[in-house]
Parts: C-alpha cells; structure tokens; sequence
C-alpha cells in the first residue's frame, strides 16, 4: 500500500515525527521498558519473596479470621479507613492484607504469616505509573506520554509513506542506518495495534485525572468524585461510630454460591470496625477485558447489588477494560509473553528513532558528541540502575531506598556522560549491562 | 484461556492467514487489488468472528495471534536478508538547525507552548463539549463520561500531530481556537456553564 501524499506533507510529518520524538524519546523509553519488565508483575513478587505461604484458594471463614488479627495487631494507631484483601489468584496465588498501616501475607487458615516483602515489584509498577513522583503529577506526565506515542504514531504513518508496502522487507545486517531504520519501521508498523491500545489505555488512565476534572468543573459543580461515580460506583457515607467488624465471609460465600465461575480478586472493607463499613467484593469475569465487577455488601454481609462495570452501560464496561488491556493480564503466560515481546518492540522502536536521527545528522556532517554519549548513557544507563536496583534488593533487603539508588545511579551516568562524551560510554554501559544481569540470578541463589 | 470461544480460533486463524496473504500480496511484483483485498477480508471477518465469540477479549486474544505472526515473518526476513549496499537516508528532519543556522529558540518554544499546554486545553474543551452534546443526546452520564476520558488524548494527539503539520502561526492558532470555541459553544447550549 502506498499513501498518496504530498512531498511537503511527507517532510512536515517528518518533522513534526522528529520533533515529537526527540523531545520524549529519553522518558518513553524509561517508561516503555519498564512497561514491558513489569508485565511479571506477579511473578516479579513471587521472586522477591519466594517463602510466602500460597494456596489456590481460601475458605471464607478464613479471610474473616484474617482480617480480625491483621486488625487486632493495629490498637492505638489511627483507624484504617480502607482494608483490602488481595485474594490468591492464578498468576500470585497468595492471601494479602493491606491496610492504611501495613501489608501482611496470611495463610490459607488465616493466621498471620508475615510482612509482605515486594518493595522492588513496587518500585518498578510505580518508576512506569508515576516515574517516582508523589501524588497525581507523575501519572498525569506519563499520561502525557501516552499521548506523544499515539502523535508519533500517526505522525510516522505520514512521514514514510512506504511504510506498509515495506512491511516485511527487514535489511537486518546493513550498515549506515539502514538496517536501524528497517527494524524501527518495520516494528513499529506490526505493532502498531498493540502500540495504540497501550498508549490509548495508559493515557486514558494517566490523563483521567485532568479528563474528570473537567468533567467535575463543567458538569459535576467541581465534584471530582460526582465524575467518577456513575462509572465506577458511589463512596457510601462514613460513620465512625465503632460497630463490630463486618461480616467479610459472607460476601466471599455468597459469590462462591451464586457465581461459581466468577473468581474474586479483591476484597474491600471500608471503615473497618464503624457503622459506615461495607464491603466490596471485586471479582474478575472469565474471558473479559473489565478488570471485574464490584460486588457491594453491607456490614451484616448481606448482597445489595453491583455497579454494572460487567453489564452496566457501554462506556462503564469500556472504563473497566482499560487496566487489563494495558498490563497485558487477561490471557495468562501466553498474553503475557506476547506483552513482553511487543512491547520490548515498543521499546527497540523508541530506542532507534533517536539514534537514527543521530546517524542521518553525522552523515550530513553534523557530529554531536556530547547527544550521542548522553543517548548511549539514556539507552544503556536506564537498565543497568534498573538492574542494580534489583541486585540492591536481593542482597540488601526489603527496606533498601531503591527511587534514591535508581534515580542517582541514572543521574550519575547521564552526568558522565555529558562531562566527558569521550570515548563514547556505549561500551562501557553494555559490559556493565551484561554483567549485572548474570549476577542478578547468582545473588537471588547465595541470598 | 480454558473456555475460549470456537469463533474466536476461527478467528485468530483468519487473523493469521490474512498477515501471510499480506505477506505474498505485498511481495508480488506489481499491486494486485484482490489480492490485498483478500487479505484485508480475511483481517475484518477474523476480527468480526473474534469479537461474536468473546467479544472484546476474543478481538484483543485474535489480534495478538497476528502480530506473532507478522513478527515471526519479520523475523524470518531479518535472519535472511544478505548485507546490502544501501545508502542509508539523510533526509532532514528540522529538528535542529544545520551549521551556521540561527536556532529559533523563541519559535521553538511557542511551538511547545501551542502543543502542549494549549492542545491539551483545547482538546479538554472539544472532548468535554462532545459529553455536553451526548447529554443532550440522552445518553447516561456514564456514557458521557467514559467517552470523555477516551476522547481527550485521541483529540489531543491529532491536534499535536496537525498543528505540527500547519505551515503559519495563523493556521495553528485558528486550528486552536477552532475545537476550544466549539466545545465551549456546546457546554454552554447544554447548560453547563
């Protein structure tokens, strides 16, 4: 196929395609790397914390008896507004409590069996949602992001007109450029449906925050939480008054009972030991991009109705879709290895654009020096601070401030490069590479 | 995966045998129209038949199945192209001025200024009086709403993408003002403001 298209519009889409790229080329490509390692989000947990108890299942009674210790272990410390029971599932079969003050694994007869131990899995989930930034910034940033991937997307489309009809043409093994432009073009075409549904998705969820304060100023008299609601359910109203703890058992008995082929993911008591709790129950549908649908109870266990993310209106059920569709968790080990593999695509895409730039600039002449070492130090520099990061965790422990280790180490690397641009450190960063990634197994072995 | 839908198969199979039939439309010496049509039939009745049997899941679950294929042949192409002599393109990009070349710091900004923050207004502004219209429409807010959050970083991104693509500053403010003084006049008809 080949798009007939002004030779001017072809240079202008260039150029905007240049312009879009290089502006965001070092932070996508952080993002999009650690996009693709944290697909084994659940597998990243069970490496870091190989002895915590697993089951395929837990008996209602149990998770009741749970939530009652884990609770009982909080007395005199402020009252935990929200309580959630990640339930054992297939890819982290696991009982985990998490509250305003701790998280604690729990075994299948609901007895305490230790802290959770997953500060490296959170570490990398929050570097690709947030870059480390506290608050709403960091997601609104890499919302953003998600934005220029969908610009360069089109903006690519334009530029090379050819784009299609060259589709399976990959002159791997030429030099000058042309082997790194093939496998830049040639990716980017047949991942481009995987490259649009995950920047649609993650710039859905990053941009959601500006997107529902406009929609709370417009419509909703700047209620934030009025926006969200008809989508994803009412807060009901708290009451602190102290009341006996709700019944949790009930509402995991009560979906094994009335949906058997449901399978409960998440279980949230709000306002926990008040008279304003009530439960949640979230449980994921077979063969279905929503990441579940809220189940609602009252303390006393009893059912009260659902918010309709499975058979609500169309744009609840779209909503719902967009978290499974980015992390690639909604078709097991095969869905996950092909996320890894495309999005690594994504990634060798982000990654080439600037270096082809680079190239096309040293054959009309015109060398940079000090840009090709910091590109050499962004390139190689990011996962080598993101393989020190996990060789920190390994051999120093749970509680080792991994954002400081990874963002100095970075800045350290970068730095360098730009102070002393030669030799180039490309080199340097690869052998260094190479070897953080053998030790990694090797520490996890002697550890 | 257990349970999946037969048409869904079915349609991951299409899916594949459309990318090989791109793969030999594509390779013929000369365009041939039924050719490619076959295979972007076979692309929209696989799809179609994924979507019948598991709905979004079974079009998300088929079109996995052709991109591991297209990546396998691009693969396989890769492994066996010889070491060409081609000349690598040095096509400019714009990006930075050549030597010599003053370097429109200020114009370079204001670009960033007009994508950035005021496209990200604008297209907030056209995506929320788009969900003005769709309430007026009788659509549920729910609806409204999720169509709200999808809108704004498509709008966003064609705007980024067009205003790059406008030769003048007069054409990239009007591109500006065009969807943010639309999606205002549709607030306001709605009631909103």
């Amino acid at each position: 196929m080949t798009i007939a298209l002004s030779k001017d519009s072809v240079q202008r889409a260039l150029s905007a395609h240049a312009a879009i790229g290089l502006l965001a080329s070092a932070l996508l490509y952080l993002i999009c790397l650690t996009g693709t390692v944290v697909v084994f989000y659940q597998e990243w947990q069970r490496i870091e914390q190989p002895d915590a108890p697993e089951m395929a299942s837990i008996a209602p009674d149990a998770v009741q008896r749970a939530v009652g210790a884990v609770l009982a272990t909080e007395k005199g410390k402020a009252a935990t507004t929200h309580l959630y029971v990640h339930m054992p599932v297939e890819g982290l079969p696991r009982t985990t409590i998490t509250t305003d003050h701790q998280a604690m694994h729990v075994d299948a007869n609901g007895h305490i069996a230790g802290p959770e131990e997953n500060a490296w899995s959170e570490f990398l989930l929050h570097v690709h949602y947030t870059l480390n930034i506290p608050g709403l910034v960091g997601m609104t940033i890499v919302g953003i992001f998600g934005v220029m991937i969908l610009a360069l997307s089109l903006s690519g489309l334009i530029a090379h007109p050819r784009i299609f009809r060259d589709a399976f043409r990959l002159r791997a093994r030429d030099n000058h450029g042309v082997g790194l432009a093939d496998w830049h073009n040639r990716l980017s075409v047949w991942t481009l449906p995987f490259s649009l549904a995950i920047a649609l998705t993650g710039s859905m969820i990053g941009l959601g925050v500006i997107g529902a304060n406009g929609l709370a100023a417009a419509f909703y008299k700047n209620d934030v939480e009025a926006a969200y609601s008809p989508i994803f359910g009412e807060e009901a109203e708290p009451d602190a008054r102290p009341a006996p703890l709700a019944n949790v058992a009930a509402p995991l008995a009560w979906i094994a009972q009335n949906h058997p082929e449901l399978r409960p993911t998440y279980l949230i008591l709000h306002d926990p030991g008040t008279r304003g709790q009530h439960v949640q129950l979230i449980a994921e549908h077979p063969r279905r991009l929503i990441y579940g649908e809220t189940y609602e109870f009252g303390a006393d266990g009893r059912y009260h109705g659902k918010v309709g993310l499975s058979d609500g209106h169309l744009g609840q059920q779209i909503a719902a879709s967009t978290y499974k569709l980015h992390f690639g968790n909604y078709g097991g080990l095969p869905v996950k290895l092909a996320y890894v593999v495309f999005g690594l695509a994504l990634t060798v895409v982000v990654a080439t654009g600037t270096s082809i730039w680079l190239g096309k600039r040293e054959r009309r002449g015109l060398h940079h020096p000090r840009l090709r070492s910091l590109w050499d130090a962004v390139l190689w520099g990011v996962p080598l601070a993101l393989t020190m990061t996990f060789l920190a965790r390994v051999l120093a422990g749970n509680t080792v401030p991994l954002i400081a280790i990874f963002w100095l180490l970075l800045a350290l690397v970068v730095l360098a490069a730009a102070f002393r641009p030669q030799p180039r450190p490309q080199r340097l960063l690869q052998g260094l590479l190479v070897v953080s990634l053998l030790a990694s197994p090797i520490a996890m072995l002697l550890s | 995966m257990s349970g999946v839908a037969p048409p869904v198969w079915i349609g991951t199979v299409a899916i594949v045998a459309a990318v090989l039939q791109l793969r030999c439309a594509w390779g013929l010496p000369r365009r041939s129209a039924m050719q490619n049509g076959i295979a972007w039939a076979l692309i929209l009745a696989g799809a179609v038949l994924a979507l019948v049997g598991d709905g979004a899941w079974g079009l998300a679950v088929a079109s996995l199945g052709g991109m591991a294929i297209a990546a396998l042949l691009i693969a396989y192409a890769g492994w066996t192209s010889p070491r060409g002599k081609a000349r690598a393109s040095d096509r400019r990009a714009h990006m930075l001025s050549e030597k010599g070349e003053p370097r429109h710091l200020g114009r370079r900004l204001l670009t960033l200024l007009l994508t950035v923050p005021l496209g990200l207004a604008a297209s907030l502004i056209a995506a929320l009086g788009v969900r003005a219209l769709a309430s007026m429409a009788g659509w549920h807010d729910a609806d409204g709403n999720a169509m709200t959050l999808l809108l704004l970083p498509i709008f966003w991104s064609v705007l980024i993408f067009w205003l790059l693509m406008r030769p003048g500053r007069r054409e990239q403010f009007t591109w500006l003002a065009v969807p943010a003084a639309t999606g205002l006049g549709l607030i306001w008809i709605g009631g909103a403001l």
